[in-house]
């Protein structure tokens, strides 16, 4: 399959398009357009446009968007170009539920025994993003191989970002699926920084309670306890955004869920908390997470080297908050990354609203603050 | 390990085992909770069959666990199960550990990297018999809820089958009269006035359809009928069968005035009537069906589900009468004519039964040459009240309130008494024999001809001296059983004729099948055979056709001498009608035919 992929910047749409065109070979039978949902082009325009195009194009919005070792969060694009066809499925309607989900989803057979290995971009502010997770696992988990990622705006308001050449659409998740199986890895190097507690009472991604108290109190007091902080809950995600809340696993790393908000007494995280779990209040370090870059790409090569598949491209899912907790040094964590591929793989890859991975152990699941690399 | 973090996942895993109360929800839950906490690849999960029987687990009884759920799906766990029950082993890459669950099976633990840690394992052991305990008690609880839903599917149906009619799955009498009810109470007291209708349908000439090409046919196009009237019908309009051939839509109550919804009701049964101007298949079988259709209004709060009913059922009948396929609204007068029928019933019924009231009248038909070669025996009722009754007045009725075959009876013996009586007597030299017309009531009868040879030994009139008349219809029930009976009949040198050829169901293929030796030509085809070419074209075809058959041919209704010219000139056999003879005693006939 001979691929290519290129990035393009600019303000104007017009432009764009008329540079995305010149860059396309006549052997192209397929792209994929990761585009920055941060930007000043016309939607309705963009929509004609891969309404009109008579290349099958599937792709979303993202709040970044990665080419080599930079990222861009504005009015650019980063085009994978296939000579064969991609196969792709539209899981629309996420919100309808896990019945209407797995409708969808049982419908997928993988072709052979590699199972279903697939790039997943989803509406990173659906409901039901977990149905979705739990159900692709439970119908196509079987030696699957994935990652993916949220798309969406850092405006936090739900709006259509997925796209084929049907439309642009909300509420959706995207499969795109490959030939040969990914190789993984997926770390975030978020450190435990105080806990355990018991959820004793949950619902979906509202905590209520830890160890039977109230969880923003729980959460508040281990905060001011570790000494860096104080929780001012008028401006609590200003704080939270550093102190994530850690679901223990055995032999791995924690479960990252990201509180972003109260409610009552009540933390809110993007992801569900399950009851009875145990969790840690968790920590970053710069150097940790640049490092857990690093991590996520050696397991990746690694598991890479063990196959006898060459990937033909590095996809990087970077959770677009270790962008605002990294500042000016992101740039590290993508250098990292880049250096630690082999020279013929170029990265490409997403910010995201949230990462799916499926971890070596365990079941495929909705990341937070987490990166995933996926040798393609 | 430390001992809290044992300690949380014997907590997580065990609180997992109680989150859903049906076993599939359950496992897969707890499946997803276990894959998290411990890391694994999947789950696969035997049990022994017999926990799904009623329940209940007999412990050490020999029954194997079957794969009962693998999360995720896959054939690849199931594949690499040992035979043996060793606790843990590796294949294709990955660990896998069994977990006994006491008494109803085990379950397999997937991880790929690494084994679970031996002090994990441990700490399982109590989490697995909490499970066993927890999936013998959902299996017994599915077992009772599935107990229940049968109990509640059967209620369920029971109720359905007591308001539904079996056939077409319309409401029965029961439903209809169950939904009237709450219609009609529905809107009392709530708003001011509400009003609905119902149209009460019968279908005309089913009976006909049924007793012609049996009753699964007839069901077929009950079918039929029923999905037209669906088609017709609003959503929220309710049809019903009744019985047989009746069935009634309940409309509304959504008009606030009894003339909106006597208008919705006229319409709707026009619908219905036009709908049914066009034939309906069934099977290989065309019918051209039509319905009576009676319409009754009804309000809220103060009309009631029998008296709306009847009314309509009155409409109906009203439309029946006059007219068939036609829609009639109720009117109060409708009630009266009711009971005169109802009267005229009993009094037909008196008459039948006591054997007086009826007298014979006899047409004469003659040959070419004006020679009287035989009569038409033709039954009159002598009402008390409305005069001299023509047996179109009464003969339907008689059929309807079951007593044919003793008026039929009483037809055939007076016939047999006048005609002895008239070879008593003497009769014209050319005179043959006298027709009497037999309803096939009576031919259906299976002991039809012995008695028949009884009463003309009783009366001592030779079999060859009658006729016995058949409409077309006669023809078309049991037609073998016909064909039979028609056979004794000409071997007793009783002839038999097809009446009113061409009037109904018209079928060439009875001149050939049945052994009859007369087709008397109904007079649509001979009305207007001096005036109009093409009727004169066609009754010489048919005319030439039942010679063609070797049958003897007499034109009914002969009313003109232009018309009998040209018959004479096509040669018909007899001839009948008021030209030559109106009803009349047959010594009457005799006598003027003698002078």
């Amino acid at each position: 399959m001979h691929t290519h992929c290129f990035v393009i910047e600019s303000s104007d749409l017009t432009a764009l398009l008329a540079a995305l065109k010149s860059k396309l070979s006549e052997s192209t039978r397929g792209l994929i357009v990761l585009a920055t949902s941060d930007n000043s082009w016309s939607m309705a325009g963009f929509e004609e446009w891969i309404n009109q195009v008579d290349i099958p194009i599937t792709g979303g919005f993202f709040p970044g968007i990665i080419f080599g070792d930079q990222s861009f969060l504005k009015d650019a694009l980063v085009v994978m170009c296939y000579d064969d066809p991609i196969e792709t499925r539209i899981i629309s309607n996420l919100s309808a539920g896990e019945r209407a989900i797995e409708k969808q989803i049982s419908g997928i057979k993988p072709k052979d025994s590699e199972g279903c290995n697939a790039l997943i971009l989803i509406d990173g502010l659906s409901q039901n993003i977990e149905r979705f997770t739990d159900v692709f696992y439970r119908e196509l988990g079987e030696s699957a191989s994935v990652l993916g990622g949220g798309a969406g705006s850092l405006d936090f308001t739900q709006k259509p970002c997925i796209f084929t050449n049907e439309g642009i659409v909300a509420d959706a998740a995207l499969i795109i699926k490959f030939p040969k199986k990914l190789s993984v890895g997926i770390q975030h190097g978020w450190q435990v920084a105080a806990g355990p507690h018991l959820v004793t009472k949950s619902d979906g991604v509202i905590v209520e309670a830890l160890n039977y108290q109230s969880a923003v109190q729980v959460y508040q007091n281990e905060i001011d306890a570790y000494g860096a902080h104080t929780l001012d809950l008028d401006a609590f995600f200003d704080v939270a955004k550093g102190y994530p809340l850690g679901i223990e696993k055995l032999d791995a790393e924690t479960l990252i869920r990201d509180p972003i908000k109260t409610q009552n007494d009540a933390l809110v995280c993007v992801g569900e908390v399950p009851e009875n779990a145990m969790i840690y209040l968790l920590v970053g370090e710069h150097d940790k997470l640049i490092q857990a870059a690093r991590g996520a790409t050696q397991m990746a090569v690694e598991l890479n080297h063990q196959t006898a598949s060459k990937a033909e491209w590095c996809f990087t899912v970077d959770c677009i908050s270790r962008v605002l907790f990294l500042e000016e040094r992101f740039g590290e964590e993508l250098k990292v990354i880049s250096q630690s591929l082999p020279d013929h793989l170029t990265n490409v890859g997403i910010l995201s609203l949230g990462e799916i991975g499926n971890v070596r152990c365990g079941p495929i699941e909705w990341l937070n603050k987490t990166t995933v690399i996926g040798l393609i | 390990m430390q001992p809290i973090q044992l300690i949380s996942i014997q907590h997580e895993l065990a609180m997992a085992i109680s989150l859903d109360y049906h076993l599939e929800p359950m496992l897969q839950k707890f499946s997803k909770t276990c894959s998290r906490r411990l890391g694994l690849s999947g789950i696969t999960w035997y049990l022994k069959p017999q926990i799904f029987d009623s329940g209940t687990i007999r412990p050490n009884h020999d029954d194997t666990p079957e794969l009962y759920l693998s999360v995720p799906k896959s054939e690849r766990f199931a594949r690499t199960i040992p035979n043996d029950q060793r606790a843990y082993w590796e294949s294709e890459g990955r660990h896998a550990h069994r977990l006994e669950l006491t008494d109803i099976g085990y379950c397999v633990l997937w991880r790929d990297t690494k084994a679970i840690e031996a002090t994990v394992i441990a700490a399982l052991a109590p989490i697995a018999e909490r499970l066993s305990r927890g999936i013998v008690a959902i299996a017994e609880h599915e077992a009772l809820i599935n107990a229940n839903n049968m109990l509640t599917e059967t209620r369920a149906r029971l109720e359905f089958q007591l308001h539904h009619d079996d056939l077409t799955g319309a409401l029965n009498r029961t439903g209809l009269v169950r939904d009237l009810q709450t219609t009609l109470k529905l809107a009392t007291g709530e708003s001011e006035e509400a009003f609905g209708s119902i149209l009460f349908l019968d279908l005309d000439r089913f009976k006909w359809v049924n007793d012609s090409f049996g009753h699964h046919i007839g069901d077929q196009l009950l079918l039929a009928v029923t999905q037209v009237l669906r088609l017709v019908a609003d959503e929220q309009d309710t049809i019903a069968r009744l019985s047989g051939d009746e069935f009634v839509m309940l409309l509304g109550p959504i008009w606030n005035s009894e003339a909106l919804a006597a208008a919705r009701g006229l319409q709707l049964g026009t619908r219905i009537n036009e709908r049914f101007n066009m034939p309906m298949q069934v099977g290989k079988h065309q019918f051209q069906i039509s319905a009576s259709i009676g319409v009754k209004t009804y309000q809220c709060g103060k009309d009631t589900a029998t008296g709306v009913l009847r009314d309509a059922d009155i409409a109906m009948y009203q439309s029946k009468r006059h007219r068939k396929n036609r829609t009639v609204l109720f009117r109060e007068d409708m009630a009266t004519d009711l009971n005169d029928r109802l009267l005229m019933e009993r009094e037909l019924r008196n008459t039948i039964s006591a054997g007086e009231g009826f007298t014979m009248r006899y047409q004469g038909q003659q040959n070419a040459k004006g020679q009287l070669v035989g009569a038409e025996a033709l039954v009159r009722w002598q009402h008390p009240t409305k005069g001299e009754l023509l047996p179109k007045e009464f003969i339907t009725m008689a059929e309807e309130i079951g007593l044919m075959w003793e008026l039929g009876s009483w037809i055939v013996k007076q016939s047999l008494y006048d005609i002895g009586y008239a070879l008593e007597t003497g009769v014209p030299k050319h005179f043959k024999r006298v027709s009497i017309n037999i309803s096939p009531l009576q031919i259906e009868q299976r002991n039809f001809v012995p008695w028949l040879n009884e009463c003309l030994e009783k009366f001592a009139v030779p079999a060859e001296r009658i006729c016995l008349e058949l409409t077309e219809q006669g023809f078309v029930r049991q037609i073998e059983h016909i064909s039979k009976t028609i056979r004794e009949l000409n071997a007793l040198g009783v002839e038999v004729a097809i009446d009113d050829f061409g009037k109904g169901y018209s079928s060439l293929a009875y001149l050939q099948e049945f052994p009859v030796s007369v087709v008397k030509i109904d007079k649509n085809f001979i009305r207007g055979v001096d005036t109009d070419n093409r009727a004169r074209k066609l009754s010489q075809n048919i005319l030439n056709l039942c010679h063609t058959l070797g049958l003897k041919a007499t034109a009914e209704g002969v009313e003109t001498l232009g018309e009998m010219a040209i018959l004479q000139a096509q040669g018909f056999d007899q001839f009948q009608g008021f030209l030559f003879s109106k009803p009349e005693p047959l010594d009457e006939l005799i006598a003027r035919y003698r002078d």
